[in-house]
């Protein structure tokens, strides 16, 4: 049947050589667009030790606005370590402490005169286990607009919450019963109201945390799909353990290992010709 | 010889759990034998007779135990929540172990101790026995008990679930007591009603502090009478119908306790 | 052993096993056309079924290994690589036959004149063949640019033998039969040539990701 179409779709169309021209020009665009592209997200110089234990070791990176950025590496590596000085979660670790800059839109979110909860807004963050309120689904979403004020009446907190279900493609499995509690939902579902409730406080990154670790295909085939989509508003990071995860849905890859940042590119080159054998060797499963 | 040894493990284990269960049947029975015999509506609203007069009940321990029980859980409800959330929230270094230190010894210390601790420094100062200080050294012996179960059921939500609360932009002490507490609710009510059972029982430390009152009041600058106190000084004497007004009072306090603990199973069994 | 190293390996021999034969294939018709041998070419023909099936059975390994073991980076690059160039060997093994069915006319008939250029031309492409397999097998990226250059030898002296044809098929019209059926053979050697090179681009692009195929940057 798909091939079918396929085919037919083919007879459609321009005739094969205006086709490949036009291609060309398109990718030379691509390329283009791709160094005017704009940075949100920086790391300079960037070093993280717990204690006495350097985590993470001069970590440099530049990550383009409106673009799905994967961290791959081995378990302990610091890709989760590294996304987590991306909205200061490390903080909340007694013994954690940071050297170096984080650049959000050309600011230092280390810097301090910097508001640490409104950075977190700014910020989102789902994880690898769900992490619903033992709240209503209603207020799930709400709970996030209340505390940042955003809703100025009850019309458009209504608004709000439909707006981020919609959005996380949750809003028509739960429109009917937006007053159950949110533990009732399915694990897919709980993972997607998170994410609904982290794009309802109009947040500019959002990072995930090995966000389908738990889920199964079919669940993480509809997260995976919102990824893709959110990318076309947000600047999407996301730590995955599952390679194949991280070509389907990134733009950009980054590989760490033992604390190191070891190469970022796009992702496709990353996954058909990496210029680092380390690279190589963990992505062909010949690592260790 | 695997397969005796086996048998021989398993019969005693099955004795054991027998024996245990007997003993609390035997109890439960012998108290609903007697209780149910001794009970009627008089119990639940006449005030106790003269000695040497049968009838009446024991409307004024009833209402002094709930009232002193009440009050001795609002008092202790909020020091014991806050001191829990401290300790698992905010309490690191060596403020946070002196503190669990000094709940572990309390839970330690006999009640009958807290008894004659609020004996000194409530009823001899106010030259008089009262309510307040009889719901003063229950809520002492709750707090340990509600401390640890708060704090344990606190330090069981999940971690992720306060980062992901800062990740929405919530300040922190928003997230404790909005999403912390709330997601431990379950877990701290039973700790709550647990304790609350607990100290309905209690006789010894009101024994030095409430007294006891023969008539009902709801002053609590006076004695009061209380069911464990009650049952104490009607069992012990010589009336006969004094001995069965005592099995109809420990009867409603074994109902009372048992309803509790039922309802705390109820709770945790709705959560999973 | 990584559970994809047994199929990469599995896919390697055979790749090995197929240019060999082919190989062997150009070698006859070469030697068949000079020394005016049928049967030598015969042999080709009836022995390129094999050639056939080792395709078809690459085809259908590199596909399970894309579905079962989704190769990444030199894994990946790899078995696309075996992939294309299954189908490029198969196509070289082809016009080995192809020639080899214009030798049985022109075997039928007399020689046209002694062959000089004819076997020089053969003789390169075989040579070029070999080497363009032997750089796939070792991943020897130098031995594929020499190969690469030598595609211009063949060439001239595919221009060099055409010319030479028509001026002797002007001059005498009762050759233009034998020398026709030996354009054709040119052009298929001419062909060969070519897809050795083919072979070359994909041993560059395997081992160093780069896609030089209609690009000016082949060296």
């Amino acid at each position: 049947m798909l091939v079918k179409n396929r085919n037919m779709e083919n007879t459609s169309l321009e005739s094969k050589e205006v086709k490949e021209v036009k291609e060309v020009k398109e990718s030379k665009e691509n390329k283009e667009e791709a160094k005017n592209l704009k940075v949100e997200v920086e790391a300079e110089n960037l070093n993280f030790f717990y204690g006495e234990k350097q985590a993470l070791y001069s970590i440099n990176l530049k990550i383009p606005e409106k673009s799905v950025t994967a961290f791959i590496g081995p378990s302990g590596c610091g890709k989760s370590t590294f996304l987590r000085t991306l909205n200061r979660m490390n903080d909340i670790i007694v013994s954690a402490r940071v050297e170096g800059k984080i650049l959000l839109n050309n600011q230092n979110i280390y810097a301090p005169n910097v508001d640490v909860v409104d950075l977190r807004r700014r910020v989102g963050m789902v994880f690898q286990k769900s992490t619903p309120f033992p709240k209503s689904i209603f207020d799930n979403i709400v709970y996030g607009i209340k505390i940042n004020k955003l809703a100025n009446s009850r019309t458009e907190l209504q608004q709000m919450v439909e707006q981020a279900l919609k959005q996380a493609a949750l809003w028509d499995e739960v429109k009917d019963r937006l007053n159950d509690s949110a533990l009732a939902l399915s694990g897919g579902q709980q993972q997607r109201l998170c994410i609904a409730r982290t794009l309802a406080v109009m947040p500019e990154v959002i990072l995930m945390d090995e966000p389908c670790s738990a889920l199964d295909p079919i669940a993480t085939e509809k997260i995976e799909e919102l990824i893709v989509e959110l990318r076309e508003k947000y600047t999407v990071i996301i730590v995955t353990h599952n390679m194949q995860q991280a070509s389907r849905v990134s733009d950009y890859t980054a590989f760490f290992l033992l604390g190191q940042l070891i190469e970022f590119d796009e992702t496709e080159k990353i996954f058909t010709y990496p210029k680092e054998k380390k690279t190589e060797d963990y992505i062909t499963g010949r690592f260790g | 010889m695997r397969k005796l040894i086996d048998k021989f493990v398993f019969t005693i284990c099955s004795l054991s759990t027998v024996l245990v269960l007997s003993i609390l049947a035997l109890i439960i029975i012998y108290i609903f034998a007697n209780g149910v015999l001794a009970i009627n509506l008089d119990f639940f609203t006449k005030l106790p007779k003269p000695v040497g007069e049968d009838g009446g009940g024991m409307v004024n321990a009833i209402v002094g135990s709930i009232i002193m029980v009440t009050l001795a859980a609002l008092i202790s409800i909020p020091i014991s929540i806050g001191a829990a959330i401290y300790l698992s929230e905010f309490g690191k270094g060596f403020l946070a172990t002196i503190v669990r230190f000094l709940v572990d010894v309390l839970a330690g210390v006999p009640s009958i101790v807290i008894g004659i601790f609020v004996y000194t420094i409530v009823v001899l100062p106010m030259k008089r026995f009262s309510a307040i200080a009889g719901a003063l050294a229950l809520a002492i012996i709750m707090i340990p008990t509600v401390v640890r179960a708060t704090e344990e059921a606190l330090r069981l939500v999940p971690q992720t679930l306060r980062e992901a609360a800062l990740a929405l932009g919530a300040p922190y002490w928003r997230v404790v007591l909005e999403i912390v507490v709330l997601s431990a609710r379950s877990s701290i009510i039973s700790g709550v009603l647990l304790a609350i059972a607990r100290i309905a029982g209690e006789t010894a430390p009101l024994l030095f502090t409430a007294l006891g009152n023969r008539f009902l009041v709801t002053v609590l600058d006076r004695p009061m009478a209380s069911l464990p106190v009650q049952i104490y000084s009607y069992a012990v004497s010589p009336y006969d119908d004094w001995h069965r007004q005592a099995w109809a009072a420990t009867f409603s306090l074994v109902i009372f306790i048992l309803l509790i603990n039922l309802s705390v199973r109820f709770f945790f069994r709705t959560k999973e | 052993m990584r559970i994809i190293e047994a199929d990469l390996n599995k896919l390697k021999e055979k790749i090995n096993l197929m240019g060999i034969l082919t190989q062997d294939a150009i070698e006859q018709v070469v030697k068949a056309l000079v020394e005016r041998n049928t049967e030598l070419s015969e042999n080709v023909i009836t022995a390129d079924d094999k050639i056939d099936v080792l395709e078809n059975e690459i085809d259908k390994l590199a596909t399970d290994v894309m579905v079962l073991r989704q190769p990444a980076a030199g894994d990946l690059r790899f078995t696309i690589t075996c992939l294309h160039t299954a189908g490029i060997i198969e196509r070289v093994a082809d016009h080995a036959v192809n020639i080899a069915k214009h030798i049985r006319v022109i075997n039928n008939e007399p020689p046209l004149k002694p062959y000089v250029d004819l076997p020089k031309m053969g003789t390169i492409t075989r040579e070029m063949f070999r080497d363009s397999l032997q750089a796939l097998i070792t991943g020897d990226v130098n031995l594929a640019r020499l190969t690469i250059r030598r595609d211009d030898q063949v060439d001239d002296l595919f221009h060099l033998i055409y010319d030479e044809l028509l001026e002797v098929m002007q001059k005498d019209p009762t050759t233009v039969k034998r020398g026709s059926e030996l354009l054709f053979v040119i052009k298929h050697l001419e062909r060969m040539a070519d897809y050795a090179t083919n072979i070359c681009e994909m041993v560059i692009y395997m081992m160093e990701g780069k896609v030089i195929k209609h690009t000016q940057e082949a060296f």
